[in-house]
């Protein structure tokens, strides 16, 4: 604590609080842009970041979650257009309390939520994060194998769409990592002879194109703007009493801690994200609520579990990236890779070999809460006029800072290359239904998941111990258990979708 | 043929092609896991995966003529989408030939008018943001943040 307490006398220097608002605010605006999700912009801030000391940097980037994690509820209550998919469930009951006339206790409730679910998941954030890096200490090359295998397995069993395609971009991404020199002997390989290829493809370009020019085009694709249909008037009284609205957060004590964990939670689980964080703790509350008929008419309940979810799992993502150097989503999958730039090994060392850091991120992640409460106060009419910029002028002014971000990583054109071409590759995905999350998390743990293996096997090259170590044991174990829950579960939902259907054609021929 | 086939199809002929490059690369005598090893288990596994997908497909039942349904809202525009690629393509291979400012400004200016409305009044404020944005990068990254931006015949 003491630590904590240090560092955040460090980040009260002007700098470090200039980076850390100027993120904040970034992630803001960022996240009230519908289309433009935290992760495009945690992407345009990387460049910025390049030239400063490690921990401003992430410190910057911190600024830019934790804002973006709270902006998306400013389209989302007053557009009734979510700003980034973790504020998805605030729009059911953020818009209809907004057009009920009370704008600002819809945006308030919604910004104080996330404030307060976000600081209580800084508890979590700093011991849990601590205490699994010391477990991950005692971790041999069989137990990283397993836990790589086990987080991938995880995230290939939670997509969306089909299982078998969350499993082919899983492979794919570790694919990818093959291309180029292998890791242990610096042999080239799948190279095919090519210069371009020899080198290998590196993972920040790779993202970028995956997640920023797939979202860019797939947004063009939507000719007319929605935002013009929702009437909104730029000039919404957006008055209100803050202990009031404090007040009511507090009078939901279950429902509020309940949607901290479970943001908290679903942040750990790797590359989930705030998108099902905020939608799962709107169903919990719901289910859990004595009116739950009055959910989606505006009352204040589906706010609060809705924000304070998705801001708590940004506190989740980031134990699992400083415990186990293991991207929590695609927004720390970004931070390991500007730890990485700076020189900074990501894994269950970072916390003890680079405390400083650390503990500056923890410091910075509790800053940036009340300072994204300030801003939001300031800005909150600012970010609602960009909102309204048009998609042809905003998306090539954004892939020009893609191009930069990715040229930016060692001043090489076939960085901006490889954003291209990955590029192209994430939106034929999206359009043919494969998801994105599993492909970068192959590409981020490819190297590790080779070295580990053949570390394991050169070390004893009796292949039981996968099996046999206790921890590594267990973590095949889950794997195996995650893809049998997953196909359980898939079966389960065709059999009723079937079932349903089978009713409806009854009831038409009657 | 179903989409799907169709790619589980087209990913088993990479991974044969990939699976046949690996073969390629030289293995070092006293390692006894060779750096084709990890590439080959993954292509073992990744074909594994394009025969689950082409069954999955082929097992699933077709949807009866007539029975799919249109979503709500309006159809994608895929021609804006066409548009966005080219250009962006031209501008990516411009970048080293004519320099990264000069290609800037051109991007968003054909970029923003491709996918825009075309209207002649909107013209100002496109000439505005692209000048706008190129001379901004230019001062925050070059002078700023010291990136060296590429520099090609013109700037």
């Amino acid at each position: 604590m003491d630590l904590v307490l240090s560092t955040l006398l460090a980040l009260a220097e002007p700098k470090m609080l200039l980076s850390l608002c100027a993120g904040t605010l970034a992630g803001i605006v960022g996240g009230a842009i519908p289309g433009i999700t935290i992760t495009m912009t945690i992407i345009l801030t990387l460049p910025f970041t390049f030239g400063m000391p490690p921990l401003q940097g992430l410190a910057t980037m911190i600024g830019v979650y934790v804002g973006g994690s709270a902006g998306g509820l400013v389209s989302a209550c007053l557009l009734g257009i979510p700003g980034t998919p973790s504020a998805i469930a605030t729009t059911f009951d953020g818009f209809p309390m907004a057009r009920k006339g009370q704008p600002g206790r819809s945006v308030w409730l919604g910004i104080w939520a996330s404030c307060i679910g976000g600081a209580l998941a800084g508890i979590p954030l700093i011991f849990g994060a601590v205490q699994l890096a010391r477990l991950a200490l005692d971790f041999g090359p069989w137990e990283f194998f397993s836990l790589f295998i086990l987080t991938l397995s995880i995230v290939a069993s939670l997509s969306e769409q089909s299982l078998v395609k969350g499993l082919i971009a899983s492979v794919f991404g570790l694919l990818v990592t093959a291309i180029g020199t292998d890791p242990l002997m610096a042999i080239p390989r799948l190279t095919f002879g090519s210069e371009f290829l020899r080198t290998g493809f590196p993972f920040l370009p790779i993202l970028i194109g995956v997640f920023g020019l797939s979202q860019i085009m797939t947004d063009l694709e939507k000719s007319g703007s929605a935002k013009e249909e929702t009437g909104l008037s730029k000039a919404a009284n957006m008055k209100v009493s803050h202990l009031a609205v404090i007040r009511e957060i507090f009078a939901q004590p279950v429902n509020l801690i309940r949607s901290t964990l479970v943001g908290l939670w679903i942040g750990i689980l790797p590359a989930v994200g705030g998108s099902a964080a905020n939608i799962l703790a709107y169903d919990q509350a719901k289910k859990g609520s004595k009116y739950p008929e009055k959910f989606g008419t505006g009352i204040p309940d589906g706010i609060i579990a809705s924000e304070s979810s998705n801001n708590a799992n940004v506190g989740g993502s980031l134990i699992t990236m400083m415990a186990f150097g293991i991207p929590g989503d695609a927004v720390t999958a970004v931070m390991l890779g500007a730890l990485i730039i700076h020189g900074i090994q990501p894994g269950p060392l970072f916390v003890t070999t680079n405390a400083p850091i650390a503990y500056g991120m923890f410091a910075a992640y509790f800053l940036a809460h009340p300072i994204m409460v300030v801003l939001e106060g300031l800005f909150v009419r600012f970010a609602m006029r960009v909102v309204f910029l048009p998609l042809y002028l905003l998306a090539p002014v954004v892939l020009v800072l893609c191009v930069i971000g990715s040229y930016a990583l060692n001043n090489i054109m076939e960085n901006v290359w490889t954003f291209f071409i990955f590029g192209v590759l994430g939106y034929l995905m999206v359009k043919t239904g494969f998801p994105l999350a599993p492909i970068i998390l192959g590409v981020i743990l490819g190297d590790q998941i080779e070295t580990n293996y053949i570390r394991a096997v050169m070390t004893d090259s009796d292949w039981t111990l996968f099996f046999t170590r206790p921890w590594s044991g267990a973590m095949l174990a889950l794997s195996v258990l995650s893809f049998g829950y997953s196909l359980w579960q898939r079966k389960r939902m065709a059999k009723r979708a079937a079932a349903k259907a089978e009713e409806a054609e009854g009831e038409i021929e009657f | 043929m179903r989409r799907d086939t169709a790619i589980g199809i087209g990913l088993l002929v990479f991974c044969a092609v990939l699976y046949w490059q690996a073969g390629l690369v030289p293995v070092p005598p006293f390692i006894p896991i060779g750096p084709s090893f990890y590439p080959r288990i993954m292509l073992i596994f990744l074909a594994g995966l394009a025969v689950w997908l082409i069954a999955e497909d082929l097992l699933r039942k077709r949807a009866p003529s007539g029975a799919t349904k249109k979503a709500a809202g309006a159809a994608p525009d895929y021609r804006r989408v066409l548009w966005g690629f080219v250009i962006f393509l031209g501008y990516v291979a411009c970048i080293d030939l004519i320099g990264f400012v000069t290609s800037t400004f051109l991007f968003i200016l054909g970029m923003s008018w491709a996918v825009g409305p075309r209207n002649a009044r909107e013209i100002p404020k496109l000439f505005a943001v692209a000048a706008g944005t190129a001379l901004v990068c230019y001062l925050v990254f070059e002078k700023y943040l010291y990136v060296f931006l590429p520099r090609g015949l013109l700037f």
